[in-house]
């Protein structure tokens, strides 16, 4: 695997959602890695290069990317698979000798990864299933110490799959676990076409130029595309993520049955301190304010999860869930109130009697203290 | 299909191999592979980091040079060439180790962007505030050829030197080389007329001149008692504040007699309320109590004061020898006193068994009484029910504090707040006497405190003679205006075209400061000002030149109200085009012809030498190599025994306390006319009412309160007016005022007020504050005319002074403030 | 170990020596303040309460207590303020500060928790101070260190080596030998606010 013993992998420590914000305890990746190589020590993520398997698990499943490499780059295997335009592609590992199982198999696409299939984002198999039907080779999955990465393959062909019938698409990913066995699951349908030969050479090349290409951009601009934390410009949103808002937009022929995506509820009880949208790692929450009133937006799609906005929340004004949406992407208002400024910080806030921002509010008042000291020094006065 | 790449494969590589080669290329590529642990490493050893890093800081001993009465010695902290941080450092003696809010803020001040940078020439009107910048030749020659004008056709006096305190240093401050200019080129030199008041009085009793007065501070840790009366050390001398209450906390108690409820009164053990002006009378109605009630140090009297002296009553001059035999030499001549053992007269040398301190008698047919009867007499008409009256302080209280003041030793803390009325040196004229007679002085832990000045020999001769010349100091501040408007001093002519400021703001510091616009700046041609920064009075000068700043010179320090004589290094170079005073004149004098009195390669480093170039200093072990060794050492005293003033005698001709003056003289003779009632008054201490701020005084209908320009924490006169940090603890001036008199005139905290009399006016932020007495109100002085919304707080001020003090009185002053 | 400091309350005369101090060798940026004297008596810096002349009034400097039971420690969502175990220092760390001020609210000594509500804007342009402290940063929370910088040469807090009062001592507090366990010693004293359970490391000495 190329990326075993951690080679070829950044960790961007500044994105970690544990890193961000106390409580969290975002355990994607410590739980998913086969390897057990990634610790949470002090809010900060580490991984042990010689326990990692190179599967790639991280780097798909991290909901802030917080793993990335200059040599993975998903859009390259989208374009591998438009590039083949094969009516089934197939997918394996790189632990795979043989492209090929079959003479038969020889009509369909091939593409050679050379980290786990699980590394691939769910996004990516939504975009991937747009263009092919898709035969995924596990039979060598029951001898890999990486095995544990197939429960997490599945997981993110569901969820394609749920997005690909709810935006109108039929689904077609079969798990191919021996190579005489087709198995049939029930939401997917396995087709089983010729395979196209391609030469293992160009199939290479294609990925390792891409390679090439992110190394050299790695060396100039001293960054992947990645951000830091703090100074972070939103939003801290994996690729796939921010692909899927356009591509699961502009591929919406209308579904049956919507897909479930994150959901918001902000109460009347909330004080408009704006710290929820300020520290949403992804802009899924927006704030508007024209003429004495606020807008409170929020975006499902682009909501990780996090559930940060819940725990910042100061007046315990928000519940997060999960529900159907058939527009996940298209941002909503949730929630709107009239606004004045605070008398004291001009902070804009709440309509409320004293006319003060929460802070101003609630922080001590220095009479309190003075008041305190003063029995005790001047008694007697 | 992509176009295959060329020469990047090995064809006949299988697939596995070839993605190992990759790998093991691609590792080569500079991917980074950073160590887990290495994050946490870092966390946790942070601060071990940040504290191994070297950091080259040069500690450089330099001293805070302003007139607060303190000289704290500091260290100026330099990295990469800037001052960056002052700390204290430390006296040999860890009592007198310490600053204050002001000498720890001094970074900003060195680098403020409001500091002087260039020489600057005024460009439009004067007052417009409107500047251009000249070179530093133009500036010199302008001021050379302009001086040299003035004097030739008006003669030499026509230039005025004004100096005053900004700067203490014997090189580049006040007692410096500026001194040396003014006298070589014969110029008037105004004759410095504040703080006077109470050394001229005490200087009547125990001699030694204005300044010699006080014991070193650390005598206060002997004091049984201690007596604030007429300071607020917490406010204006924290570091002599800091061995006051160390001796409080040994058992000492504190009393604080102020019209305010000051600071140092909120500390002390009791506060009495004084109404004010009538400081005097409480220390009459003190003398009568003690003589009375025969609380007097009788032996003490006999042995070092002139108690025993024998007046004549014919023409009230000492009883001499010489009276009876006039042919004799001065040296041979003698006073009587009464031998009490033998009921005879005697010469004071046959030094009798026992005198008389009271009685009336006749030696050889001529009618005496001794100078304590004088005294007793004088001190008859101050009852106690008199003073209790004017001081408003109840009957039982004043006999209470005579009674402690008498359970000694006690020792007065002051300075010049009694100082500034124009009854000022009467009532330390009493006090000295006070003190004297009931032996309360020159013993540890008694006498008098808050301003200690060494006598050490400095070679001021090296500095300041020159030509022959020397500076007339003639004109004393407080008329100086009358003379300018008049170009006249009484009758004689005295033509003055052109001043030079140096170490001074004028403007702000000196009374009735519409004088300035009024009366001086339309009759003179010239002003030249050498600042750090744009003062009230540079703002009104012709020309303006940069001077350097403390840290950006050598010089060499004999503190006060500390026992130490110090080496002040240069921590950096001057800033700007800043040049230091020394510079300055060098080059001034130099223009002007004097070039064989002001080498030009000399430098601060040589007059510390010549300074220091004395048999006597060497003698004392005070020279230039064991200042350049040790920094500081010591001037007087001694690590065991802190100095006492007049512990073997007093600088009076015979040693001992004067309770009676003969002839009594002005201050300065300016040509002032004082009646030969008034100088026969002045004798013997008596009360005369303050000036103005009395409610006898018809104006008092018109203005009922008197304005006391309180000394702040956070500025010394002027100095640190414009600093920014703290101008954030303490952004505007305020006028202080009384509830009730806030309440009569439906003034609240926050409300703009104007206070106001016929002399001007300032307007400001009010403050309403129950630590005022009804019928004072208190503006703290030193900022500038700019910083108030309209007017200024010198404006209100009298230049009327007291004939004999010559002094300026600054809180004998009337007002009434209104709401705006 | 345990970092305490000691105030003099009977020898604090409100002279803001320690502020000035404290701002100089900390490099504040305008209106910050880390460390301030508050006047106990009138409304206004330095007047008495009461009745003239009855009237009196106290000083309080006050800067963060570094408590033993911070409430601002429980209360930042992103863990930008801790206590040290080693001595019990209350850290600040402006890289991960994201001001959101919930420090501020919840500490109860008003004032001690200063934010930087716009760029660092400082009145000369050379850095005043100590090289070795943390640079300051726009909306970030930032409050008294105890000197830590100097803790870490062995050197005293600033504003403790500036009192000219000789009012504020230091020290660890575990130490029975150390100058502020002998500075509490024999003396009455009250610590701020106790009430609220911070358990803060600043004694008052009365």
């Amino acid at each position: 695997m190329l990326f075993s013993g951690g080679a070829f992998i950044k960790v961007d420590e500044a994105r970690c959602l544990n890193y961000l914000h106390n409580g969290v305890g975002c355990l994607h990746c410590t739980s998913l890695c086969p390897g057990g190589a990634l610790t949470v020590i002090e809010d900060k993520i580490f991984l042990e290069r010689e326990q990692c398997l190179g599967c790639g698990v991280c780097f798909s499943n991290c909901p802030t990317e917080v793993f990335a490499s200059a040599q993975w780059e998903e859009t390259a295997i989208i374009s591998e698979v438009k590039q083949q335009s094969a009516k089934t592609t197939q997918f394996f590992c790189a632990y795979h000798d043989e492209p090929y199982l079959s003479k038969n198999d020889k009509d369909k696409g091939a593409i050679q990864i050379t980290a786990c299939l699980a590394a691939v984002s769910k996004g990516a198999w939504y975009e991937i299933g747009l263009l092919t039907e898709v035969e995924l080779r596990l039979e060598k999955c029951n001898e890999c110490p990486m095995q544990k990465c197939t429960e997490r393959l599945k997981y993110s062909l569901d969820t394609a799959s749920e997005w690909l019938m709810a935006t109108g698409h039929t689904p077609k990913f079969s798990l191919i676990h021996v190579p005489e066995e087709i198995q049939r699951r029930k939401k997917l349908k396995a087709v089983s076409s010729g395979m196209k030969v391609t030469s293992r050479r160009d199939l290479f090349l294609s990925l390792f130029n891409q390679g090439k290409e992110m190394i050299r951009k790695v060396r100039e601009t001293g960054s992947a595309g990645h951000r830091n934390g703090k100074d972070t410009e939103k939003p801290l949103l994996p690729g796939w993520q921010l692909r899927l808002e356009k591509v699961y937009t502009d591929n919406d022929r209308g579904g049956e049955n919507p897909a479930w995506w994150p959901s918001i509820l902000k109460k009347l009880t909330c004080v408009n301190c704006g710290l929820c949208t300020k520290n949403c790692p992804s802009g899924a929450l927006g704030y508007q304010e024209r003429e004495g009133t606020v807008y409170h937006t929020f975006n499902s799609g682009r909501c990780l999860d996090c559930r940060i906005c819940e725990l910042f929340c100061p007046a315990n004004s928000i519940v997060r869930g999960r529900g159907p949406n058939p527009r996940p992407f298209q941002t909503e208002m949730i929630y709107e109130t009239k606004v004045k400024r605070c008398r004291k910080c001009g902070h804009q806030t709440v309509k409320n009697k004293e006319q003060l921002c929460y802070w101003c509010k609630h922080e001590a008042k220095e009479e309190d203290m003075i008041a305190d000291v003063k029995n005790q020094l001047l008694m007697g006065l | 299909m992509a176009e295959k790449e060329k020469g990047i494969l090995n064809l006949k590589m299988s697939r596995r191999s070839f993605v190992k080669a990759s790998a093991a290329t691609a590792i080569g590529a500079g991917v980074v592979a950073s160590n887990p642990m290495e994050s946490a490493m870092k966390l946790l050893a942070v601060e071990d980091e940040t504290s191994k890093k070297t950091e080259s800081v040069k500690l450089v001993p330099s001293v805070c040079r302003s007139n607060c009465f303190q000289s704290c010695r500091l260290y100026a902290h330099v990295r990469d060439g800037k001052v960056v941080k002052t700390s204290p450092a430390p006296y040999l003696d860890d009592i007198y180790t310490g600053s204050c809010l002001k000498g720890l803020s001094l970074v900003q001040r060195t680098y403020s962007p409001t500091r002087i940078k260039y020489p600057m020439r005024r460009k439009g009107k004067r007052g417009e505030d409107k500047w251009e910048r000249i070179s530093w030749d133009e500036a010199i020659s302008e001021i050379a050829e302009k001086f040299k004008e003035i004097q030739e056709k008006y003669g030499p006096r026509a230039i005025a030197l004004d100096t005053a305190s900004g700067n203490y240093g014997l090189v580049h401050g006040i007692q410096g080389v500026i001194n040396r200019f003014a006298n070589s080129i014969g110029c008037t030199k105004i004759n410095v007329c504040y703080d006077q008041a109470v050394g001229y009085g005490s200087n009547r009793v125990i001699g030694g001149g204005v300044w010699l007065w006080g014991n070193e501070p650390r005598t206060m840790l002997d004091a049984k008692n201690i007596f604030v009366w007429g300071s607020n050390p917490v406010q204006s001398q924290p570091q002599n504040w800091r061995i006051l209450m160390e001796a409080k906390n040994s058992g000492a108690k504190v009393i604080t007699i102020d019209p305010i409820f000051s600071t140092t009164a909120n500390k002390s053990d009791e506060y009495i309320p004084i109404v004010p002006g009538t400081d005097l009378m409480l220390v009459l109605a003190m003398i009568k109590y003690i003589i009375d009630n025969n609380m007097i140090d009788a032996e003490f009297m006999k042995t070092r004061t002139t108690a025993p002296f024998l007046v004549r009553k014919d023409n009230g001059m000492m009883l001499r020898r010489s009276d009876f035999q006039p042919e004799i030499n001065e040296e041979d001549d003698d006073y009587y006193v009464w031998d009490n053992v033998n009921n005879r007269p005697a010469l004071l040398s046959e030094a009798p068994a026992d005198v008389a301190i009271e009685g009336s008698f006749t030696v050889n047919g001529v009618e005496v009484d001794t100078v304590f009867t004088l005294l007793k007499e004088r001190v008859q008409e101050y009852t106690l029910e008199k003073a209790s009256e004017m001081t408003k302080i109840p009957v039982e209280k004043i006999e209470y504090l005579t009674k402690v003041y008498c359970d000694g030793p006690t020792t007065i803390y002051t300075n010049y707040g009694i100082d500034h009325y124009q009854n000022g040196h009467l009532w330390s004229f009493a006090a000295f006497i006070m003190a004297s007679i009931t032996g309360n002085i020159a013993r540890p832990g008694a006498g008098f405190t808050g301003l200690y000045v060494m006598a050490i020999p400095i070679n001021y001769t090296n500095m300041y003679v020159t030509n022959g010349n020397f500076a007339d100091n003639r004109i004393p501040q407080h008329i100086f205006h009358k003379v300018v408007k008049e170009q006249k001093l009484f009758d004689e002519d005295y033509p003055i075209k052109a001043i030079l400021t140096h170490c001074s703001n004028p403007i702000s510091n000196f009374t009735e400061q519409n004088v300035w616009f009024n009366d001086i700046y339309p009759n003179i041609d010239f002003h030249v000002v050498i600042d750090t920064e744009f003062t009230d009075t540079a703002r009104y000068a012709d020309i303006v030149l940069p001077a350097a700043f403390w840290f950006e010179v050598n010089d060499l320090r004999v503190c006060y109200n500390n026992p130490y004589i110090l080496m002040q290094e240069k921590a950096i170079e001057p800033l700007y085009e800043s040049k230091s005073d020394l510079e300055i004149v060098t080059l001034i004098a130099r223009k002007m012809g004097l070039e064989e009195f002001f080498p030009e390669d000399c430098d601060d480093i040589f007059w510390i030498k010549q300074l220091l170039d004395s048999d006597v200093l060497r003698q004392m072990n005070i020279t230039y190599e064991r200042l350049q060794k040790e920094k500081v050492i010591r001037g007087e005293g001694s690590a065991e025994k802190p100095f006492i003033r007049g512990e073997n005698g007093f600088f009076t001709p015979t040693g001992r306390a004067q309770l009676y003056c003969e002839n009594p003289e002005p201050r300065v003779d300016y040509g002032q006319e004082i009646s030969e009632d008034i100088l026969k008054k002045e004798r013997l201490p008596y009360f005369k009412p303050p000036g103005e701020a009395w409610r006898e005084n018809p104006l008092y209908k018109k203005y009922p309160l008197v304005f006391i320009q309180e000394h702040s924490r956070f500025r010394t006169h002027t100095q640190w007016f414009n600093v920014p940090m703290l101008r954030e603890i303490d952004p505007e001036p305020l006028a202080k005022i009384s509830r009730e008199d806030a309440e009569e005139r439906g003034i609240k905290t926050g409300d703009i007020v104007e206070v106001f009399n016929d002399r001007g006016k300032a307007v400001l932020k009010a403050e309403v504050n129950d630590g005022i007495m009804p019928g004072v109100i208190l503006i703290p002085k030193g900022w500038q005319r700019e910083q108030f919304i309209e007017g200024c707080f010198q404006e209100l001020t009298s230049s009327e002074s007291d004939p004999m003090a010559v002094n300026f009185a600054f809180f004998d002053c009337l007002v009434d403030v209104r709401k705006k | 170990m345990r970092y305490a400091m000691a105030i003099d309350i009977k020898k604090c005369t409100g002279c803001h020596s320690c502020s000035v101090a404290c701002k100089v060798e900390n490099n504040l940026p305008d209106d910050i303040w880390w460390n301030r004297v508050l006047t106990v008596g009138g409304e206004n810096m330095d007047t008495p309460m009461g009745k003239f002349p009855n009237v009196k009034m106290e000083y309080l400097p006050i800067n963060c207590q570094h408590c033993e039971n911070p409430a601002c420690v429980k209360a930042c969502p992103v863990g930008a303020t801790y206590k040290r175990k080693e001595d019990g220092i209350v850290v600040q760390d402006y890289d991960k500060c994201i001001g959101c001020r919930y420090c501020m609210v919840a500490c109860p000594y008003s004032g001690v928790r200063q934010f930087n509500w716009k760029k660092p804007e400082y009145a000369i342009d050379i850095a005043m101070g100590d090289k070795d402290v943390t640079k300051h940063q726009y909306n970030t929370v930032e409050k008294c260190t105890f000197c830590v910088h100097r803790l870490a040469r062995g050197e005293k807090p600033a504003c403790i080596e500036t009192c000219p009062n000789r009012a504020r001592h230091f020290g660890d507090i575990d130490d029975p030998e150390s100058e502020v366990s002998k500075a509490i010693q024999g003396r009455t004293y009250f610590k701020l606010l106790e009430e609220k359970g911070t358990k803060p490391s600043i004694y008052y000495l009365t």
